[in-house]
């Protein structure tokens, strides 16, 4: 039976679990939680997560959110191989860390900055926020150096996870010109991830068009 | 050969490698980093670390840093068995929700506070910061409600990554009072961690003390 995918596409780290199961080939069956009219607070989800954050799986008897946890999931538990997430612990260790960058320092920081601008709370970031946000794209483009994927020669979860912060980072318009790693590696996930446009293409369009709306009095992306 | 663990005991985050690699019976050549001195900085650490942070970990050829994938490499490698961080997929998938819980819900609702203290000494946190980090120590009360440690029955590398986090936030002032189910599980922790007195005691005191002076 397939396993239950609460699911909202403008958020990245649903993308990131969408990308590897169309990867790995797996059927889910997709519950819509729509975060933009709060389904995630009703009782029948809460009852389900009561951390009440998307995405979130139950499979079986196993409920689990945090999207790492569940990319990794689900190549351990159905990966015809274990290419997209090698046990090799050397290898392994080199994907985690860029699962944990991309939690508490790419995606973190872009969603600590740009969640409140969306939300009306702030009308701006200060400079120190955008130089946090071009550190950290400076350090992916030095990890990113020499490499065709982010680990490895070919895709694995760390991919997944890293494309969809940057493609929606992307959409604020910082500016990427000086990282020609990051540009050459987001065309190769475009070219090469397994239905990339059908799992990306609109949602982006729905929050680029969101992001234009908030950030029309923002006017701080600047490369400094 | 020697693994290599640049560390600051006020850091939980060196400490919960400590630990982990104390439960396996590694050995680490620990090499003392002052971040608060701007020691990370020294280009020769910037040479191995662009992010400059700590821990950092050298096995060989591999560095790593990020303190969670530090542990789990810590004992797929060189576990006996892997009951700190368990193969089955169900189970690991547990045991890594929670290690993105500490860092992605529970570490961040308070490192924000912290830094932004750090940053700028006239700040004080907002209620809906404060609210933020006790919702967070809510999720985690209610998720220790139904086993004995983080992820299950048994003691994993979670545990010992929020043992390390929580021990600094008791020692600077939290009071677990209203979280009887954390309180238990930390008593349990000082208890029945291999080496939690040696290793982390003097290091969360350390945080605790560093956390009163900016936040307090």
């Amino acid at each position: 039976m397939p396993m239950d995918l609460y699911y909202d596409p403008i958020s990245p780290p649903c993308r990131a679990v969408m990308l590897t199961c169309r990867a790995l080939g797996l059927a889910v069956n997709v519950k819509k939680i729509s975060l933009s009219t709060q389904d995630q607070k009703k009782p029948e989800f809460l009852a389900i997560n009561p951390q009440h954050t998307v995405p979130t799986i139950k499979d079986g008897d196993l409920r689990i959110w945090e999207s790492r946890a569940i990319t990794t999931y689900l190549v351990n538990q159905y990966g015809k191989d274990d290419s997209y997430y090698p046990k090799d612990p050397k290898i392994r260790a080199k994907i985690d860390h860029l699962l944990y960058f991309d939690i508490g320092t790419l995606f973190g920081r872009f969603s600590e900055i740009v969640y409140p601008v969306m939300r009306g709370e702030v009308k701006e970031i200060t400079p120190v926020k955008l130089n946090s946000i071009y550190e950290t794209l400076g350090w992916l483009e030095g990890f990113l150096e020499g490499q065709k994927w982010a680990v490895g020669n070919h895709i694995t979860v760390a991919d997944f996870s890293l494309i969809t912060s940057i493609q929606t980072l992307e959409l604020t318009k910082v500016n990427f010109k000086n990282y020609k790693n990051i540009l050459k590696w987001k065309e190769n996930c475009q070219k090469e991830m397994k239905d990339y446009d059908d799992v990306c293409s609109e949602p982006l369009t729905v929050i680029g068009k969101l992001i234009q709306e908030k950030f029309s009095h923002v006017n701080l992306w600047k490369l400094t | 050969m020697l693994i290599d663990l640049y560390y600051m005991p006020i850091s939980p985050y060196c400490r919960s490698v400590q630990l982990t690699a104390h439960s396996l019976g590694v050995e680490l050549n620990i090499l003392h980093l002052d971040l608060l001195k701007n020691e990370h900085l020294q280009p020769e650490f910037l040479a191995l670390n662009p992010q400059h942070t700590v821990p950092t970990f050298i096995d060989g050829d591999l560095v790593l840093w990020e303190s969670r994938a530090i542990c789990c490499y810590l004992v797929s490698a060189y576990g006996k068995d892997d009951s700190l961080y368990p193969k089955e997929p169900k189970k690991r998938a547990f045991v890594d929700r929670m290690l993105y819980f500490e860092m992605g819900t529970l570490g961040v609702s308070f490192s924000n506070m912290l830094f932004a203290s750090m940053a700028d000494e006239s700040y004080s946190p907002t209620s809906s910061e404060i609210d933020k980090f006790h919702k967070a120590l809510g999720y985690l009360e209610m998720f220790l409600k139904d086993h004995k440690w983080a992820a299950g029955s048994q003691l994993t590398v979670a545990d010992l990554v929020l043992v390390a986090t929580i021990s600094g936030y008791v020692k600077g002032g939290l009071s677990l009072e209203k979280y009887p189910c954390i309180l238990k599980w930390f008593k349990q922790c000082e208890e029945e961690i291999p080496g939690y007195k040696l290793l982390n005691e003097k290091g969360a005191e350390e945080a605790g003390t560093f956390y009163k002076q900016k936040l307090p």
